[in-house]
């Protein structure tokens, strides 16, 4: 496979895993000779009527004016980070004055090739922003998004990975966009997790791979109790894949988003970076 | 330089100032399976700040209940004697739970009678109570704080509702309007603050003309000679608008918890909730630290 | 790079065309072809007496599969002569069955064919099928080859129509192999004035130089008609040889229904289509 020249984004939203999520993008930045963009995400909503927010324009000021400081300063500390300098990073702090910061960060996600963010954590008020900005990612941007929990490996020979595999439009766009960020030769785990043998027939796929200079090979999982995300997990452990590749599914009620069960379960469950497609 | 008085505030460090803790958190628990976020908030509390921990099972008819001296006969028919009550057997397993957070000292109660009287056993000899906003129902959490506000004068941790616990606070904002019961407020939540990465107070303080004649209470300072780094944001506001303001900053600092005090007088002198607590009842939904 | 193409062949008056199509993209690119050849099953209710399709209906299904393989079976060799791997399925498919079949058929393809819109009315169906099939169910990009007109591949100048959405963003993403190749790249916004001005399209050009792909932008006034068509018009003032487009719909009672812009890029283009959604 060329080396297709790509372009990462990483997502720095003011949660603990920013700097992981970071670390693994330059990881695989390094892995490329590509380019790597830091987007310190600042949420600084703009009030035009004064009258409505009731936060006097003085008192306003001097909020933002603290908000953007603790933006530069995460910048900075970004950019202090960057210890090897071998990789091409743009920090740049991103004001968001409308409001909604996820959608846009998933615009600016629409001119990557990739996006990266950190995982979720478990709980407390950053879980809650975490999320909206996972969702909005996966399911807004029309790109590839790495999610990165704390937890995570962060080798990068990218010459292992494990795709949940299901014949869905969703799945086969993950697969497809993982392709690129692979070495020449990688491995690839086909894992179906079927309620019965056989359910899925692969071998079209195993061909299509073999024919890209990729080494494919096919797990099925015999799903009993165990949820599916559980088991996904586990095998991306015990057989030391670098991350897994999945279909990120959802749908919108009510102008928010309800992530399907797979999906969510892999969100919560963290400890391996998933490559997410919708 | 003048030790005592430092002319600029000390520079923040762990091991210059002496971290104030908590002996003992109390948890107002809802639920055993799963663990409510009472439970799980105030265990990670109790690890982070070296305390015993209590669990206090409140079941949900108990909940309703709030006469602090008798409780009503009809229910005494219905329920169950404690000690057969199926939460008692949770006893082990709150143990455990403690056990995981690396909590060794931890006790479990189960709440025979209303929350008022519950709490009037419970809460004078700990130093935090945990609890969710939606413990009671809506209009009964205002009851049951103001009963362990009040009645007990304990520090109380208000968690908004859902499912969603809490391991800790690294970003505090602190609602300090110059009052009694919000230098109160700030001092009780110390350990939170010296555990947080980012402090921000909002200073509602309307400066009087016997400033000069009192010792005045600077927070700012205050904070910084026990090793709080903390921004100084001055907010002009009025008794209507405070709360709104007061949580506005909240959502714009991102924060993970308001500290403010809870009660003001009514020109009657009685104590009533003081309008910024209402608004914060009733609209937050983040964490409030309050004292009375 | 395009390593697998994927058509499907309803038996359609525009097979012909679209086999061409396929072995000229398939050449170009070195590709290998999946083709499935859908023969159209006898419906249950075709029969008078119950399940049982009466004889003539049978033998016209006879007929018809024999056909279809015979087709299949030339095109193969014309494949293999020109030095491309190819594997053939020949498919019986209910009509409810047809745009699953061509969804899952074209998921593991770089590029998946389907014809223009029929100008008999008989086949529409057919063909609608197609394109929602591969259109929502593949998550691969479609290629809409344009009836009575040549393809040209590989494409050397390239519209793109783009609006801030996920679906604009898909398409392009997918496209960016193609547009690689030092194709002339126009970037085309349609909207009123004021709409225009609400989003940038400059993080665009800037996400597409990085890729070595040079892009101007041009804005089409929308107020005297529509998005689709002004597009459409466009892109055959200035020759272009492809465009590329989100593809845009939503299911209702379980069955996808297009948007409107994307269905008029599909009818009235007399030039290739590229969409993704």
């Amino acid at each position: 496979m060329t080396n297709a020249h790509l372009e990462l984004a990483c997502f720095d939203i003011h949660v603990r895993g920013d700097d992981h999520a970071a670390a693994m993008t330059r990881a695989i930045a390094r892995h490329h000779r590509c380019h790597v963009s830091i987007h310190v995400m600042v949420n600084l909503p703009w009030r035009a009527d004064a009258t409505w927010g009731q936060l006097p324009d003085q008192a306003l000021a001097e909020a933002y004016a603290l908000l953007r400081k603790d933006g530069r300063d995460r910048a900075a500390h970004v950019r202090d980070l960057e210890e090897r300098g071998d990789v091409r990073t743009a920090v740049e702090v991103v004001e968001v004055t409308d409001g909604n910061p996820p959608r846009a960060a998933a615009r600016l996600a629409q001119c990557a090739d990739v996006a990266f963010i950190a995982g979720p954590p478990v709980d407390g008020m950053e879980a809650v922003r975490s999320r909206q900005y996972i969702e909005a990612l996966m399911l807004e941007s029309g790109r590839p998004v790495m999610v990165v929990p704390r937890s995570a490996n962060l080798d990068a020979s990218l010459s292992h990975v494990a795709v949940a595999w299901r014949a869905t439009p969703q799945a086969a766009r993950a697969l497809h966009d993982a392709l690129p960020l692979l070495s020449a030769g990688a491995t690839i785990d086909l894992v179906t997790v079927c309620a019965q043998e056989d359910d899925e027939n692969v071998a079209p796929l195993v061909e299509a791979l073999k024919r890209r200079n990729f080494n494919p090979r096919v797990t099925q999982i015999l799903r009993r109790e165990d949820s599916v995300g559980l088991a996904l997990i586990h095998h991306v452990r015990t057989t030391g894949a670098q991350f897994l590749v999945c279909g990120a599914y959802g749908h919108t009620r009510s102008r928010e988003w309800v992530l399907g069960g797979v999906t969510r379960e892999l969100l919560v469950l963290g400890s391996i970076p998933v490559l997410f497609s919708h | 330089m003048n030790v005592f008085h430092p002319a600029r505030p000390l520079p923040p460090g762990p091991a210059a100032h002496a971290v104030k803790a908590w002996s003992d958190i109390l948890a107002l628990v809802s639920s055993t399976s799963p663990w409510s976020p009472a439970a799980l908030t105030a265990a990670a509390l109790a690890q982070t700040h070296g305390s015993v921990l209590t669990g206090c099972y409140i079941e949900a008819e108990l909940r309703s209940l709030m006469g602090a001296d008798t409780d009503q006969p009809e229910f005494a028919l219905l329920r169950q004697h404690p000690s057969q009550c199926a939460e008692r057997q949770a006893e082990p397993e709150f143990r455990a739970l403690a056990r995981r957070y690396g909590i060794n000292r931890s006790r479990w109660e189960v709440a025979a009678t209303g929350i008022a009287r519950t709490l009037r056993q419970l809460a004078p000899w700990h130093d935090l109570v945990v609890m969710e906003r939606d413990l009671a129902g809506e209009d009964r959490v205002i009851e049951v704080l103001g009963e362990a506000l009040l009645a007990c004068k304990v520090p109380c941790i208000l968690l908004p509702s859902g499912p969603t616990a809490f391991r800790d606070f690294p970003r505090v904002v602190v609602a300090w309007d110059g009052s009694m019961q919000a230098t109160r407020s700030l001092h009780a939540a110390l350990p939170l603050l010296q555990n947080a990465t980012k402090v921000v107070l909002l200073d509602g303080f309307v400066r009087s003309s016997d400033e000069d004649i009192v010792p005045s209470f600077d927070p700012c300072e205050y904070l910084s000679e026990h090793g709080v780094h903390v921004r100084h944001q001055v907010i002009h506001a009025d008794a209507r608008t405070s709360g709104s303001v007061i949580l506005e900053s909240a959502r714009l600092h991102e924060a993970d918890l308001v500290v403010m005090g809870a009660y003001g007088h009514s020109t009657l002198r009685e104590r009533v909730l003081s309008g910024a607590t209402r608004y914060m009842l009733r609209h937050a939904g983040l964490p409030l630290f309050m004292l009375h | 790079m395009i390593h697998d193409v994927y058509v499907a062949f309803g038996g359609l008056d525009s097979d012909g065309a679209l086999a061409d199509a396929t072995l000229k993209v398939a050449q170009a690119e070195s590709a290998h072809v999946r083709a499935q050849y859908l023969v159209q099953m006898p419906s249950p209710a075709m029969a008078p007496y119950g399940l049982l399709a009466s004889p003539s209906v049978i033998e016209l299904y006879t007929d018809l599969r024999a056909d279809t393989e015979r087709h299949a079976s030339t095109f193969h060799d014309r494949l293999r002569s020109a030095g491309i791997t190819a594997s053939m399925e020949t498919i019986d498919v209910f009509v409810e069955a047809r745009a699953s079949l061509a969804g899952h058929g074209a998921q593991l393809a770089d590029l998946a064919l389907v014809p223009g819109r029929p100008a008999d009315s008989f086949q529409v169906p057919c063909w609608r099928d197609l394109v929602v099939g591969v259109l929502m169910r593949s998550g691969r990009p479609m290629l809409m080859v344009p009836p009575d007109k040549e393809l040209h591949w590989p494409p050397q100048r390239i519209c793109v129509a783009w609006k801030p959405s996920r679906e604009s963003s898909r398409a392009i993403y997918d496209a960016i192999p193609l547009m690689k190749r030092g194709a002339t790249v126009q970037v085309l916004r349609a909207g009123t004035p004021s709409t225009l001005a609400e989003n940038s399209v400059d993080p665009l050009l800037a996400y597409l130089s990085h890729h070595g792909i040079k892009a101007e932008c041009v804005d089409l006034d929308t107020s005297a008609t529509s998005a689709g068509q002004a597009i459409v018009d466009h892109a055959w003032r200035v020759q272009a040889d492809l465009i590329v487009a989100g593809g845009y719909g939503h299911s209702r009672l379980r069955e996808w229904v297009l948007g409107g812009v994307s269905r008029q890029l599909l009818e009235l283009s007399g030039i290739a289509v590229l969409m993704s959604h």
